[in-house]
């Protein structure tokens, strides 16, 4: 799928999405299609590599507000590797009543790659954010996912936050998550967050990473797998699913060879 | 029979092997839920997995009843929403029971038949679908069962994970009802495999992975 | 409903080849053997002793039901008498007595896995998780069983009776060895169990007695052969003596 027509020069429209679609040539080498500034993130490509394009997500305007709508739609080419790294993660304020959405789509080709590191999503108290994460995987395409779910800045109970995934792979469902987290009452209940303010994920579509296996890894019934950590406070569960990104990815660079 | 069939398929003693199901009770008990917590703990079974549960049997009875049967749609939606192993081979499992059942009741039923076609396994709800089919079960009824038998699962395991009163169990049931009322007009108003809820419950997947690593249990999962 | 009437309906032969996912129609199923008795009278040696002795002409598997998944199971797997593969633990759900009688699904299930995954089988042995005189497999499970209480328990089990003791295909009286430190008499433990059981075959056994073993092991054959044959019918040994479970609707 391809993204919207580049836009004009200019500064970005409130509802312009962040694009970044990169491409593999016949000769191997990765290109970037298109980098689109959105009215909250901008691509910036970093220093090249040569098997890959590593692009980083620059915030542009300070994190969500009543009314914000983040979109971002990224698509790897046939073949073509990419990057995603974020610099900073994203804090979502007191809405004061309002509402705002962060919703991103992601098609990737055959045989393409994506790996995003994503940084922790906020949800500060007040806040009343819905999260979609749309992908779509040709058959042979993958993607691995970092991502980080924050409940409150310290000390708050935290907004209200829905996050929804659904990737689809060969045209089919992979793995589809609504973390309905809407009401404190209800995620406080045993079995669904309990004490827990933090989640964080590791997952892996489109391929099961190979390896030792982690406590709380689940294979998912399609190719992926996925690993979860819950806790009141971040720092142990960063180390851990940093290292744990590390190892799926390296991984998956070494099968490539 | 289509009179005495709800109840048959609502009631803990049909046996399909949901004896050895606590509905992840037991994971919950040994990550330290107590006692007082059980109604809690339904209410948020109710709000999360079960309406899944629920929708995908009142989908896969839909698909039971249309010619040619497919279940893969709604197998499928429920496999990616359900993306915990142990809870995914625990589904199979108790399905298995289930599907064993419509064999006999009714071998030759395309509801039957087209549960035999799915690899892997048809998960419970699909089955439940199917056994709803041959024994004349509507919709309502069905996803009723559903909700039902969850409640009743966990508390009856909590007879053997936490002892206590077992009249408390009845009361927690009684208790939960406008929750349960609630999830079945839920199930009950999802049109499509797509459109099926996947309302994620973080530590009750944690829970079903340190289950499964465990090497005394009592339950299933 | 009466047990009976259930019991002669799911024991019907012809029923054998539904039971099966995967199994073709055609192929014979595995004898499926009950292991019953009460805890502590060696249930587990017996499995294991005949998986020693019959595991090289026979192609066999193991079933445990414990009141905790698999302690019976991680027994037989470290006294090496069978492929570790081979033998399944099941859930029981705190209930091993409806796990092999009044609800057999997580059972069977076991028992078609490893039919799937090994077969074709000869033999598959089942162990009750047993924790009383009454439990007893039903015949939609077992095609016939075994039960065994030992000269330990007092030399008056036997005219106590019960189902297992009355009906079982075969009773075991085990640790035969043990009966002058017990001060039991053998002879007269085995006459009791016989009057009760009106011509059914009862067997002195002991671990130290090569021959008891080999009547054992003749005893499982004889089992097979009729079964295979076509012409052993499983019976029930009766309907359990009462018991009150609170938790009969779980």
């Amino acid at each position: 799928m391809t993204g919207p027509p580049a836009p004009a020069a200019g500064p970005a429209e409130p509802d312009d999405p962040t694009v970044v679609a990169v491409e593999r040539d016949a000769s191997g080498r990765h290109l970037a299609r298109e980098l689109s500034p959105g009215a909250f993130l901008a691509p910036r490509p970093l220093l090249p590599c040569a098997d890959r394009l590593r692009i980083a997500l620059v915030g542009t305007r300070a994190g969500l507000l009543a009314g914000d709508d983040l979109r971002l739609h990224v698509s790897v080419g046939p073949g073509a590797r990419l990057e995603l790294v974020e610099p900073s993660g994203l804090v979502a304020y007191d809405h004061r009543g309002g509402r705002s959405a962060w919703r991103a789509r992601v098609d990737i080709a055959a045989g393409g790659r994506l790996d995003w590191d994503g940084k922790p999503f906020v949800v500060a108290h007040g806040a009343r954010v819905d999260r979609t994460m749309e992908v779509t995987l040709a058959p042979g395409a993958r993607m691995l996912w970092r991502d980080t779910l924050v409940l409150g800045r310290s000390g708050e109970r935290g907004g209200s936050v829905r996050a929804r995934t659904r990737a689809v792979y060969d045209g089919r469902e992979l793995l589809v998550e609504d973390l309905d987290l809407t009401d404190p009452d209800l995620r406080e209940l045993p079995g669904i967050l309990g004490p827990n303010r933090i989640i964080g994920s590791v997952t892996a579509l489109g391929a099961r990473p190979p390896g030792p296996p982690h406590p709380y890894r689940t294979d998912l019934a399609g190719p992926g797998a996925q690993v979860r950590l819950l806790d009141t406070e971040a720092p142990a569960m960063e180390a851990e699913l940093t290292a744990l990104h590390e190892h799926w990815r390296t991984e998956n660079e070494n099968e490539n060879e | 029979m289509a009179l005495l069939a709800p109840y048959l398929l609502a009631d803990g003693r049909l046996p399909v092997g949901a004896h050895t199901y606590s509905a992840g009770l037991e994971p919950a008990v040994a990550a330290g839920l107590t006692r007082a917590e059980i109604p809690a703990l339904l209410r948020a079974r109710l709000h999360t997995g079960v309406v899944t549960e629920a929708a995908a049997a009142v989908l896969a009875l839909r698909a039971a009843l249309r010619d040619p049967v497919d279940y893969a749609p709604v197998q499928e939606a429920l496999a990616a929403r359900t993306p915990t192993a142990p809870l995914r081979e625990a589904s199979a499992a108790l399905g298995r029971g289930v599907h064993r059942l419509a064999r006999r009741l009714a071998p030759g039923h395309p509801a039957v038949t087209a549960l035999t076609r799915l690899h892997p396994r048809p998960l419970r709800p699909v089955t439940l679908g199917a056994l709803g089919a041959v024994l004349g079960v509507g919709e309502e009824a069905l996803a009723h069962g559903v909700v039902y038998d969850e409640l009743q699962t966990i508390a009856s395991a909590a007879l053997k994970l936490l002892p206590g009163d077992p009249l408390d169990s009845v009361a927690w049931i009684i208790a939960a009802e406008a929750d349960a009322a609630r999830t079945v007009a839920e199930a009950l108003a999802v049109r499509t495999p797509t459109e099926l809820p996947a309302r994620t419950p973080p530590l009750t997947e944690q829970w079903a992975l340190e289950h499964d690593r465990r090497e005394r249990r009592l339950f299933l999962a | 409903m009466p047990d009976n009437a259930s019991a002669q309906q799911s024991g019907q032969p012809a029923q054998g080849p539904n039971e099966h996912y995967h199994q073709p129609l055609n192929q014979p199923r595995a004898l499926r053997i009950g292991v019953a008795g009460p805890v502590g009278t060696g249930k587990s040696s017996i499995l294991a002793t005949l998986c020693r002795e019959l595991a090289d002409e026979l192609s066999m598997a193991v079933v445990t039901n414990d009141i905790y998944t698999d302690e019976d199971a991680r027994f037989l797997r470290s006294a090496g008498v069978l492929p570790t593969e081979r033998i399944r633990a099941v859930e029981t759900g705190a209930c091993p007595h409806t796990a092999i009688r009044d609800d057999v699904s997580a059972n069977l299930d076991a028992v078609e896995d490893l039919e799937e995954a090994y077969g074709p089988l000869d033999l598959v042995l089942i162990e009750s998780g047993g924790d009383n005189l009454t439990a007893t497999f039903s015949p939609a499970l077992a095609d016939a069983q075994l039960f065994s209480i030992d000269v330990a328990g007092g030399g008056d089990v036997a005219r106590k009776g019960g189902p297992g003791i009355t009906g079982a295909d075969l009773l075991v009286i085990n640790k035969t060895d043990l009966a002058p430190h017990v001060e039991v008499d053998v002879a007269a433990m085995v006459a009791d169990a016989e009057r009760a059981r009106d011509g059914l075959p009862v067997l002195a056994l002991s671990k130290h007695d090569p021959e008891s073993i080999a009547r054992l092991a003749d005893w499982v054959r004889a089992v097979l052969v009729r079964h295979r044959s076509g012409t052993h019918v499983p019976t029930d040994p009766g309907p359990m003596a009462p018991h009150s479970h609170s938790h009969d609707g779980s």
